[in-house]
């Protein structure tokens, strides 16, 4: 990665997505009017003045009387930071399996990667277009959110959304609760294996080579196949 | 060799308890179903003069436990080392069992690798060079079909010949994993493993091995989790993943010219019958029809109705019973000891008459038909058709096994209960099967019983059923804990082998026997010294009132203490009360209620305290007693006030 330079103003958009994290929390989830100077902090440190300054000439804020709020444009940027750092978090978390102490700080660097071109999306779309971080607090739905609710050509789905007797290749086993994902590659149901779902009800039954498992819907919902034929709309 | 232990593993389903049969002279059960060997089974094998001790361990499907009976079995493996580990795999499914064999190798285990059920690879059109994998892996290999006997004689010349060694064996699992293995190995407590395989666990937070590795100082403990979180932030998928497709990689490359796809086969010929039990449209009518003729017909009808007719009624009563009674009057002058031998309450004459004419034949028919059942692969289709019902109730469909045999006997199934995944799970089939499920013995005489009126019948199948749902949701909603996963591997469709069925229903019978008859004797001395010192008296007058309040005659106290002693001379007790024709219909439903609700036998309530222990042992006692009679108090009520009689 680049030098010293880069790393430092990496460091100052962190402080300035940070800000406008807290802002949106405050504002948005919070339900207050506005925001006073002094309740923006960053980590252990007093008020960034210099960092504020520079979101208010970017029509980020809008200050009068020490008292802070979001521009509409601000609005927009502020979401999408949101959206961004709670959809890093899902990803060390789902993915990763990040412990949730080290979450918020991988997280927190992770998501200025995610600003470049499409990524978000693939990883929106990787994710299964998430609604909740894994605090549980909404995550702002993307373009790609609303297009995936139109169509039903995604490549990559969980098991439980495979129609009966389609067949694909397990993409990844994803799950919050770990004990499941090591119980599912335990009996060999790993990535790259070819699958084939049986049935949907009363419960899952699909074959993974030449064995055939029974799984219950949460179980069929941490599986990820990737289509061998996607169905377009 | 002698004085040489070896231990079984293996995957469930892979005819690991068959073999174990074929090695020893002894017979475990073998089931087409996961689950059967929820103890170790110990058995002894002799080969030229030499003897063997092997154990059998419950199925396990990798070195990473997930169940408790997995547990067992992987303690064995890492805490005390054998000298012949016998590693049984499905031959047609050896891309998925290899890495398991692999892991067994790259933990230092001296392995001997069998490739069983080979008949069936056969016929799936799979050709497998044995040599071939054996070079790769640099252990024997040795092929065997254990229900037929095939190769098992090659198996014991390869264990007298086994000589330990060999081959080290090293899966690459990529640079993060491999330095942190590295570094951690330093670390690890002393196991059967090699210090890379203990560290490999470790990796995995086996909580054994952390366990074991507190033990040793907490300094060495915390320099490894220093180093594994080090790890989980450099890889981008948990540590397992990694292994676990590191040892998938190194098996595909062993396998990629052993096993060779020789003709495809289409689909087997159980499989238009396996839609149809997975369909709950098609599944339940099939289920009802398998009670109906398997517990109705064959258990109740047959069982109980023909057989125990033949043995209570002709055998026993007119010839057995005044020959005892008839002797005992002339040898035996002190009445007292007349009396613990012959007549009412005699060993003979109710220990031995109950166990033998009634019990046995109607638990032997169970036992027939339920071998038969689960040798089918019927029991898995059960489990998941009937999964989202048990999630209702706390438990998955994995409990329909322990379940199923508790209609059979309901101590051997709290035993089963070993094979549930959470406590939770244990503690509510446990209360369930303590109340709600009534063993074939009692089902039996229960038929019998109410064999003249359906109403009866319907009566306390709604009851029973009822409360077995509403306590099972009550107990799921007060209890902390999570809704249990469901995954199973559903074994193929077979048609039950005739000698098999045989076996397995002869060593149920056997244990059976062996467990129960000694209780039935114990019953019948106890009764007897309760009757001479006047402390049944004493009981019986006490339960006299809620006997008398839920309004049955008093005569059925008594048959509810004997059902303290075992739940079956409760009802066998009934059944005497019946042919003296006191009863009427409604009382008869509500003494089956009260009794098959009432509290367990004594084996099932001695197995409770050792398997959950005594708290909750207690607590269901506690539990169960007021509540079988409060349930039959309000039927008897709710039948009363609306005018129904049975």
């Amino acid at each position: 990665m680049g030098g010293i330079s880069v790393e430092l103003s990496n460091f100052a958009e962190e402080i300035l997505d940070e800000i406008l994290e807290i802002l949106w929390t405050k504002l948005e989830e919070g339900g207050q009017e506005s925001v006073p100077r002094t309740d923006i902090v960053v980590g252990q440190g007093p008020v960034d003045e210099e960092a504020v300054a520079i979101l208010a000439d970017k029509g980020f804020l809008s200050i009068t009387d020490d008292l802070v709020q979001l521009t509409d444009t601000g609005f927009e940027e502020a979401r999408r930071t949101i959206r961004r750092h709670r959809l890093s978090e899902r990803l060390f978390y789902d993915i990763f399996d990040v412990a949730a102490e080290e979450m918020e700080e991988v997280a927190c660097r992770f998501e200025h990667i995610m600003i470049k071109p499409g990524l978000e999306e693939k990883i929106c779309a990787l994710l299964g277009h998430p609604r909740l971080c894994p605090h549980g607090r909404p995550i702002p739905v993307g373009d790609c959110c609303h297009r995936a609710e139109t169509q039903i050509d995604q490549k990559v789905v969980p098991m439980s959304d495979l129609r009966q007797d389609e067949a694909g290749v397990i993409a990844y086993v994803s799950t919050g609760d770990s004990d499941k994902l090591k119980k599912l590659m335990a009996m060999g149901i790993l990535p790259g294996e070819p699958v084939t779902l049986q049935r949907r009800y009363p419960s899952f039954v699909f074959t993974v080579g030449r064995s055939r498992f029974a799984v219950d819907q949460g179980m069929a919902e941490a599986i990820y196949v990737r289509r061998s034929d996607p169905v377009s709309s | 060799m002698s004085g040489c232990r070896i231990l079984m593993v293996g995957n469930p389903n892979v005819g690991k308890s068959a073999l174990f049969n074929r090695l020893t002279s002894s017979y475990v059960v073998v089931s087409n179903y996961p689950g059967t060997t929820v103890a170790l089974s110990n058995g002894r094998m002799k080969h030229e003069g030499v003897e063997y001790a092997i154990v059998d361990t419950p199925g396990m499907y990798s070195l990473f436990p997930i169940t408790e009976e997995e547990r067992v079995a992987r303690r064995m493996i890492m805490e005390e080392p054998a000298d012949i580990l016998l590693h049984v795999v499905d031959a047609k499914n050896l891309p998925r069992m290899l890495p398991f064999t692999l892991q067994l190798i790259e933990a230092g285990l001296p392995v001997i690798l069998v490739l069983n059920i080979m008949d069936e690879a056969r016929k799936a059109g799979l050709a497998i060079d044995a040599g071939a994998l054996e070079k790769r892996l640099g252990i024997p290999v040795v092929p065997t079909v254990s229900i037929s006997g095939e190769g098992v004689r090659h198996l014991k010349e390869t264990i007298a010949g086994y000589r330990p060694g060999g081959r080290r064996l090293n899966i690459d699992y990529g640079l993060s994993v491999e330095k942190t293995v590295r570094e951690s190995a330093r670390f690890m407590p002393d196991t059967s493993f090699t210090p890379r395989a203990t560290a490999l666990q470790a990796l995995q937070e086996d909580k054994d091995v952390l366990r074991l590795l507190s033990t040793v100082g907490s300094g060495r403990a915390s320099k490894f989790f220093e180093a594994l979180n080090q790890l989980k932030l450099e890889l981008d998928r948990p540590v397992n993943y990694y292994l676990t497709m590191g040892r998938q990689r190194r098996a595909e490359q062993i396998l990629a010219d052993v096993v060779k796809e020789v003709e495809v086969t289409g689909k087997g010929s159980g499989a238009g019958l396996d839609r149809f039990l997975m369909n709950p449209w098609t599944g339940v009518p099939i289920l009802l029809a398998v009670l109906y003729l398997g517990f109705y017909r064959f258990v109740g009808g047959f069982g109980a109705g023909t057989v125990v007719d033949f043995l209570e009624g002709h055998l026993f009563e007119q010839y057995f019973v005044p020959f005892v009674n008839g002797w005992a009057e002339k040898l035996i002058p002190w009445p007292v000891l007349r009396d613990l031998v012959a007549n009412e309450y005699g060993v003979l004459t109710m220990g031995i008459r109950y166990a033998v004419a009634i019990v046995m034949p109607i638990v032997g028919a169970f036992f027939l038909m339920f071998s038969m059942v689960e040798d089918s692969g019927y029991l898995p289709r059960l489990s998941l058709l009937i999964d989202r019902l048990f999630k209702k109730i706390g438990l998955s469909g994995r409990a329909v096994i322990p379940m199923t045999l508790g209609f059979g006997c309901g101590t051997m199934a709290t035993m089963v209960t070993r094979t549930l995944e959470s406590t939770r799970e244990r503690v509510i089939a446990t209360v369930l099967l303590a109340l709600a499920i009534p063993c074939s013995a009692q089902l039996g005489v229960i038929f019998g019983l109410a064999a003249e009126s359906p109403g009866i019948i319907v009566t306390w199948i709604g009851v029973v059923g009822a409360v077995f749902l509403l306590v099972g949701y009550l107990i799921a909603k007060i209890l902390p804990g999570e809704t249990p996963d469901f995954f199973m591997e559903l074994p193929p469709l077979r048609m039950p082998r005739l000698g098999n069925v045989w076996l397995k229903t002869s060593t149920r019978m056997r244990w059976y026997f062996m467990e129960i008859l000694p209780l039935f004797l114990l019953a019948s001395v106890l009764i007897w010294a309760g009757n001479l010192t006047g402390l049944f008296e004493a009981a019986l007058s006490i339960l006299n009132y809620p006997t008398r309040w839920i309004g049955l005659p008093e005569e059925a106290a008594q048959a509810f203490l004997f059902g303290f002693f075992r739940r079956d001379y409760g009802v066998a007790g009934l059944y005497d009360i019946q042919q003296g024709g006191v009863l009427t219909g409604n009382q008869l439903a509500v003494a089956t209620i009260t009794l098959t609700l009432f509290l367990p036998c004594v084996a099932q309530f001695l197995i409770m305290f050792k398997e959950r222990g005594w708290r909750v042992a207690m607590a269901v006692s506690a539990f169960v007693f007021p509540f079988a009679f409060l349930v039959g108090g309000a039927v008897n009520f709710a039948l009363n006030a609306l005018g129904i009689n049975l």
